[in-house]
């Protein structure tokens, strides 16, 4: 049963195949590598039979006098695009002159199966040895139903004068984003001489992405019998959209001596027909590519973390005006993010076998950032282009890899990206203006200070208990005044005036005593007043203390005597009496 | 003549109360435009009238968290994360703001900022943002009046002296914390000045000018601290201690001058 299944399937795979060539559309197309060639070297003609593999009979080139078939080789090419497998079958003849001429090579049957198809007229041109081929390898005449180009040069590579320029191109039917090589030849012959160098004023490009190319080249070529110095100057232009454009005269300025007049040579003006690239086989995906490519991809770690990004570096190599190329689209199965983290591009001139070819090398970074823990699977990146040298589509593509992720720190995961999950808006909660920080405002750091001055109190406060405690006599002095007037609040006016004139006595007494360093017992009125008199307080204040002693005295022994003060007015002069003496000594 | 005096005072105090809630009801109005705007969906014109509104001085936290979210919504998250820090740190402890801001920051290409390698630095770190410089300095002005108060009652002679002495060294230590931390908020968050790219890609180089050497591509979302700006350019170092120079259009400033405000206020 199973042989069976293996049968059918191979039998329906036969069939698709064999059948292939039957529905496909059958081109047949010819072309030359090089359109002029010199005596001795060799052109490759080449038939290209696409659509069909099977039944394809190698074309005959048809006998033609003095061009022969010095080689043949051929190959078949299955490519797949799309699903669709395209099928190609080239058959290459070495052909070689042996004198010079135009040639025409005249259609060729091609037969495929029961059906006979006819490839178009070749015109090839060959021209004594010495003078270089016009059209550098590369050249591809136009499929038919093209316009066919001028197959010559605007002006010919022959000089005409002791002095003279041309300037050519490779392809005059480029395909949009195809190089076409601009050359540029000044012709001077041995028996002119210069007065110092020519001045090269280049022809407009307008329209046209124009990069000089580094093959600049001066040689000797002899031509017809003479030898000429010749200046190669080359220019690799590209065109950005299909059309017709137009590459201006270059012009050359020189004098031949000192008072000689200027001499100017001029050349003629290239028209090119840009062709829009074509419909058939354009693959899905394709950005606009054209050139040869070859990509390389390097994931340098295989194993991250969730939480780490894993990077991925992509380079594409080759031909073509790669800073034209967009970054390719890398596709990652799992749960990941890629972001596109760098790019650079050199491009420069590439030696080519035909001369040299614009390309380089451009280098995609990417970022992979996981979202959770599992394995990630870098999908083949695939990058379409359209190769003029083949004139097809093609594809480069890498292989796929794998990124193992490991759960992050502390189970860290990225969330979904969906908009639901952003918070809302604040409607009221948060405030709408900002206030500036309390550091900013002055009074914040006047407030700061003000501690410091409550600690300089303090230590003003312990420093003067200190002193008390230690010089007693210092202490009873400066505690006087507060003593006397706690004692004689202490009395009471109703008292027995007799008692309030001694009480009121015994505390002036001590007072002035604490306040002239005496002994409260050695103070009477006349004592008092000559120690007051010394300790500074002045005469009046030490009388008016004597008197204040004397009728408090009195009135203590008699006073209902004549003379002694009411006792209420008694306290309340003494009173003033200790504030003045205070103020006094202070 | 009496009648009428009553009815002229009423006229008066209505007239007052009817300014007063037109002046509010035109303050809020700017916000209401754009919040009704972002509530449609129309994202870019709600981003475009939190703008105004933050340039006619509605500059606290709630208009930098609101336009952070249009300008997320818009696409354009390097500009959205530079106004969730602004508004973040105005608001340290609000916790939408800090999931919307991590959010943005998770979906950028560098990822997350990775976490510092060391414990204590990671903890002093989450102080640091958790609270705002007025508060910092606030509890160390706090920490300071009482530290001085213990040490007058020491010099006063307390009576359970290593009892005080032990609490004003406690209370010194807490302020010198609090101390470092208000200094360090304030140098992180208001001494320099910080952006964030805003363009998808920038290169990194080595000086101010397009001639010099590209040191490494940097991409939207990437934060960093403005060292010195010469004409067009900004001398800046980014994460990981990445420094070199960028554009300043590729920029956008954490507003330096950006004030706080309790996330309650």
């Amino acid at each position: 049963m199973c042989r069976w299944r293996v049968a059918i399937i191979c039998a329906a795979v036969a069939a698709a195949v064999m059948a292939t060539p039957a529905v496909a559309e059958v081109d047949v197309h010819a072309s030359l590598n090089r359109e002029t060639i010199a005596m001795g070297e060799t052109v490759d003609l080449t038939v290209a039979i696409s659509g069909a593999l099977l039944g394809v009979e190698p074309p005959r080139v048809p006998s033609i006098d003095y061009l022969n078939v010095v080689g043949t080789s051929s190959r078949n090419t299955v490519q797949l695009t799309n699903g669709h497998a395209e099928t190609t079958a080239v058959f290459i003849y070495e052909l070689r002159a042996s004198r010079e001429g135009t040639y025409t090579i005249p259609p060729m049957d091609v037969h495929v199966g029961d059906d006979t198809y006819t490839t178009q007229a070749i015109v090839l041109r060959v021209v004594p040895s010495g003078i270089p081929s016009t059209t550098p390898p590369g050249l591809q005449t136009p499929p038919p139903g093209q316009p066919s180009p001028d197959a010559e040069p605007t002006h010919s590579a022959e000089p005409t004068r002791e002095i003279d320029a041309v300037t050519e191109v490779d392809n005059r039917n480029p395909w949009v984003g195809e190089q076409v090589t601009l050359t540029l030849k000044f012709m001077q012959a041995p028996n002119v001489h210069l007065m110092g160098n020519a001045e090269y004023e280049p022809p407009s490009t307008e329209g046209l992405v124009a990069e000089p190319l580094p093959d600049e080249a001066q040689n000797t070529e002899v031509i017809n019998g003479v030898p000429y110095e010749i200046v190669t100057r080359q220019t690799a232009l590209i065109a950005p959209a299909p059309g017709q454009y137009t590459i201006g005269p270059a012009t050359i300025t020189f004098r031949r001596g000192f008072m000689s007049d200027e001499e100017t040579i001029q050349t003629d003006p290239i028209a090119l027909n840009v062709r829009a690239l074509p419909a058939r086989g354009r693959p899905e995906g394709f950005k606009g590519a054209v050139g040869s490519l070859q990509l390389a991809m390097s994931v340098p770690t295989n194993e991250v973390r969730v939480g780490e990004a894993a990077s991925l570096r992509l380079q594409v190599t080759g031909t073509g005006d790669l800073r034209q190329l967009d970054p390719p689209d890398v596709v990652v199965e799992g749960d990941a993010r890629v972001y596109q983290s760098g790019e650079e591009r050199q491009i420069s001139a590439q030696p080519a076998p035909g001369g040299s070819r614009i390309g380089g090398t451009v280098t995609f970074d990417y970022l992979i950032m996981p979202g959770s823990a599992g394995t990630l699977t870098v999908k083949p990146i695939v990058v379409h282009y359209f190769n003029p040298g083949v004139d097809r589509y093609q594809s480069a593509q890498t292989t796929a890899a794998t990124i193992t992720v490991l759960p992050g720190e502390a189970g860290q995961t990225i969330p979904a990206s969906n908009g639901d999950e952003l918070r809302y808006i604040d409607e009221g909660k948060l405030a709408l203006r900002a206030r500036p920080p309390v550091t900013a405002a002055a009074w914040f750091w006047v407030l700061q200070a003000l501690p410091l001055l409550g600690i300089g109190l303090v230590l003003r406060e312990r420093a003067e208990r200190v002193h008390r405690a230690r010089d007693p006599r210092y202490r009873r002095r400066v505690e006087a005044a507060r003593e006397a007037r706690g004692t004689l609040r202490a009395i009471s006016p109703a008292d027995h005036p007799a008692e309030v004139y001694r009480r009121a006595d015994e505390a002036l007494a001590e007072y002035i005593a604490a306040r002239t360093d005496a002994s409260a017992a050695a103070i009477s009125p006349e004592g008092a007043h000559e120690r007051l008199l010394a300790a500074g307080a002045g005469d009046e204040l030490a009388a008016r203390a004597e008197g204040m002693l004397r009728s408090l005295r009195a009135g203590a022994y008699a006073p209902g005597a004549a003379g002694a003060p009411v006792p209420a007015t008694a306290l309340d002069e003494v009173r003033a009496l200790v504030d003045a003496i205070e103020e006094a000594l202070r | 003549m009496r009648r009428v005096a009553p009815l002229l005072i009423a006229l008066m105090i209505l007239a007052v109360l009817a300014t007063l809630v037109c002046s509010l009801a035109w303050a809020e109005e700017p916000l209401a435009q754009a919040d009704a705007l972002y509530r449609d969906g129309k994202f870019g014109e709600a981003a475009t009238a939190y703008r105004e509104a933050l340039e006619a001085g509605w500059d606290g936290a709630r208009v930098q968290y609101n336009l952070a979210n249009a300008l997320y919504r818009s696409d354009e998250p390097g500009e959205a994360i530079a106004h969730y820090q602004a508004a973040l740190t105005a608001a340290p402890r609000e916790p939408d703001i800090r999931a919307n801001l991590e959010r943005a920051l998770s979906e950028r290409p560098a990822g997350r900022p990775a976490p510092s390698a060391s414990w204590l630095h990671a903890a002093a770190v989450r102080v640091v943002r958790t609270f705002t410089l007025s508060e910092f300095a606030a509890a160390a002005a706090l920490g300071w009046w009482l530290t001085l108060a213990a040490v007058a009652w020491l010099l006063l002679g307390a009576r359970r002296w290593r009892v005080v002495r032990a609490l004003t060294i406690g209370l010194a230590g807490c302020t010198l914390l609090l101390s470092g931390f208000a200094a360090a908020r304030w140098r992180s968050y208001h001494a320099i000045d910080r952006a964030v790219v805003s363009a998808e890609t920038a290169q990194l180089r080595t000086g101010p000018g397009e001639s010099f050497e590209v040191a490494m591509p940097v991409q939207e979302g990437w934060m960093l601290r403005v060292v010195k700006r010469d004409t067009g350019w900004a001398e800046v170092i980014g994460e990981g201690g990445a420094a070199g120079w960028l554009p300043t259009p590729s920029l956008v400033m954490v507003r330096p001058d950006v004030g706080e405000t309790p996330a309650d206020g």
